[in-house]
């Protein structure tokens, strides 16, 4: 993409997906359209079951929409070989679930390297990065636990770690704040402004909290499938 | 990375891991035993075939192979003896006559196979010789003796040292006895050898039969019995041309050649049921340690894992498994092999009565014999099959979906 860089970071075109379980149809996102231009943090706020999650994994290249684009930075990333979405999510996205989702068998470290793996980077850098960002999500001893051994928020600041560890241009994330006391929510917000203002990293960022979301350039209401600016 | 993974995934499912290894290990040893102790057995077989019969190689006239007959003999073995004695590969050539006719006694008369032998030649008539039950083998190359089979012996009430008259057709139709006495007995195992075969020298049998120097075959045994087509072809373009040619053994004892097949054939068959068994067990361990870890490839999918890695991960580990599985399968392989190629299995407690079968003595105790090249081809198979019992699960592996795969653990 030459003017890949002009172009928004994330942008829907008429995004549509339905759910059909038992003869029965749901249709969770109707004509959604969102832009995000680089260097932005967007909240997405919405009820249970509106379809956050949904929005989130389709964005982020892992289900596919009933019918609809996705570009990131103009490119339609469904139009991609499997491989290269594999690798588009690895390197471009940084995924922080609803569900910490860590690997059991291997430990905090090796969790937050593990994107870092995959892509091949060198091991000695990827060692200092993790490090450096388990400090950052409070975690810096906790390093070597296994995901059991660690608290549903020590795992999901893990997750947060892991998210990052390969300087995405896009992070998407699902209430990652979700089981965190006041104050670690609050140093893992204050840990995406800072990365989204130095960094430039892009942030679509499904939260409850409206303290948290509140400091975000922009907030959206998911409902009845679209989604609708608040103030 | 994937290399790293997928050792990691075999040692933290060390049980499973270690009973799937275990299992091909298992079957490898058995198959290398039953391998050796096969073609062991088969070699042993073949051996004693071939000394009962006429040699792996054998120079006789072209019409004999037909209808036998001591008329159809080779007049002049000299040029043909020229050639094969010292000949790489050749570890010995016998002189001999074959041929059939009546033994008689005062008492008795039984239906014979007289050889003629030179039992001044080295190793000759040896498996006669290392079985004697009374008296002594042939001596002199042309003395009026024989040596023959106690059940022969038996039937026509003959004792070492009486006398025997050996009647037959001479080379010319003319019937013609000839007093020959019994120098030795021996017992071979094979009621059917100790029944029917008789020894005598063969320049008597020459005189009798008037032959001259005539032999009807020259029996070749050859220092490397698997090496016998590559001798064999140097020898037909060696020997001298004429109306005698050059036989396998499996030509002139097809009896022992369809069994030695037919038991080969049933060794494929234990073979492709141990395989079989290993490949269901194989196929088993993965598909089951891919499901276990549908949530987590789900994970790494989605964290930006290939298909394709993910697809050559779940093959490292299969072929990781079964590379140590054959190594410990060749270890404990070897060492059984070793040990009963060294030891032998004694089976003589199975029977006492004959070991004779298809036209050849069985020795009791079975010697397995292990070549380095069929050991080669079982693990290549298993190598091979193993690693395509991956292919499934691998391919199931590499085509997660990751959301609906991350949420149903
Ligand atoms: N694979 C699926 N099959 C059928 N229905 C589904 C599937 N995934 C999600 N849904 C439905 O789609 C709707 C949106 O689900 P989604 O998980 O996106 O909601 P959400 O906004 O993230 O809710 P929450 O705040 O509780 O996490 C729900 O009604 C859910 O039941
Ligand atoms: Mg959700």
């Amino acid at each position: 993409m030459s003017n890949g860089e002009n172009q928004p970071v994330l942008a829907t075109e008429r995004l549509h997906k339905r759910f059909s379980k038992g003869g029965r149809t749901i249709e969770v996102l109707r004509d959604l359209e969102i832009s995000l231009p680089r260097g932005e943090i967007v909240g997405i706020l919405g009820a249970s079951g509106a379809g956050k999650s949904t929005l989130l994994h389709i964005v982020g290249g892992l289900d596919e929409p009933t019918s609809g684009r996705v570009l990131h930075e103009g490119r339609d990333i469904f139009g991609l070989s499997e491989y290269e979405l594999a690798s588009f999510r690895n390197r471009r996205i940084g995924f922080v679930f609803q569900m910490h989702y860590l690997l059991a068998e291997f430990t905090c470290l090796e969790n937050v390297m593990m994107p870092g793996i995959i892509a091949g980077h060198d091991r000695n850098d990827l060692l200092g990065k993790s490090k450096e960002l388990l400090v950052r999500v409070g975690l810096g001893e906790r390093m070597d636990h296994r995901p059991g051994e660690l608290s549903g928020g020590e795992q999901q600041r893990a997750a947060v770690a892991r998210a990052l560890v390969n300087n995405p241009s896009l992070v998407l994330a699902d209430e990652p704040t979700g089981n965190l006391d006041a104050l670690t929510a609050g140093s893992v917000r204050d840990l995406f402004l800072e990365l989204n203002r130095d960094l430039g990293t892009t942030f679509l960022v499904v939260t409850h909290n409206r303290d948290m979301a509140a400091k975000f350039h922009r907030r959206f209401e998911l409902k009845n499938g679209a989604l609708h600016a608040e103030v | 990375m994937i290399a790293r993974l997928a050792a990691r995934n075999l040692r933290r499912h060390f049980r499973r891991t270690l009973i799937t290894t275990i299992g091909i290990a298992l079957g490898t040893a058995l198959s290398l035993f039953s391998i050796g102790l096969g073609d062991g057995g088969h070699l042993q077989m073949i051996e004693n075939g071939v000394r009962i019969g006429q040699g792996h190689l054998t120079v006789q006239m072209d019409s004999y192979l037909e209808s036998p007959s001591t008329a159809k003999f080779l007049p002049d073995p000299e040029p043909f003896l020229a050639v094969l004695e010292n000949h790489p590969g050749v570890r010995s050539v016998f002189p001999r006559i074959r041929g059939e006719g009546m033994l008689a006694t005062a008492y008795a008369a039984e239906g014979v196979q007289f050889q003629g032998i030179d039992p001044s030649r080295r190793g000759e008539a040896d498996l006669f010789r290392d079985s004697i039950a009374e008296g002594d083998f042939l001596s002199a190359s042309d003395g009026a003796h024989i040596f023959l089979g106690q059940k022969l012996a038996q039937r026509l009430k003959v004792k070492v040292g009486r006398k025997t008259v050996l009647t037959f057709q001479d080379s010319a139709g003319e019937i013609t006895s000839t007093l020959l006495r019994v120098s030795g007995i021996f017992r071979s195992g094979s009621s059917a050898i100790d029944g029917t075969i008789c020894l005598v020298p063969i320049g008597t049998l020459q005189r009798a039969l008037g032959m001259g120097q005539g032999v009807t075959s020259l029996a070749i045994y050859l220092e490397n019995p698997f090496a016998q087509e590559a001798v064999y072809r140097q020898l037909e373009r060696s020997l001298p041309g004429g109306s005698a040619g050059l036989y396998h053994w499996q030509t002139l004892q097809p009896d022992l050649r369809d069994y030695v097949v037919l038991d080969d054939v049933f060794g494929y068959l234990i073979y492709a049921i141990i395989l079989f068994i290993l490949a269901i067990g194989v196929l088993n361990t993965v598909l089951m340690s891919v499901m276990e870890r549908k949530r987590e490839i789900g994970i790494l999918t989605a964290i930006g894992m290939g298909g394709g890695a993910v697809l050559r991960m779940v093959l490292l580990e299969t072929a990781l498994i079964t590379l140590i599985g054959i190594a410990g399968g060749l270890v404990l392989g070897l060492a059984v092999n070793w040990y009963f190629s060294v030891h032998g299995l004694d089976l003589t407690s199975f029977s006492t009565e004959g070991w004779d079968l298809a036209g050849t003595v069985i020795d009791p105790i079975m010697r397995s014999k292990l070549r380095p090249h069929r050991v080669f081809q079982l693990c290549t198979a298993v190598f091979l099959l193993s690693v395509t019992m991956g292919i499934y699960p691998a391919v199931k592996a590499s085509r997660t979906e990751p959301v609906e795969a991350m949420e149903k653990p």
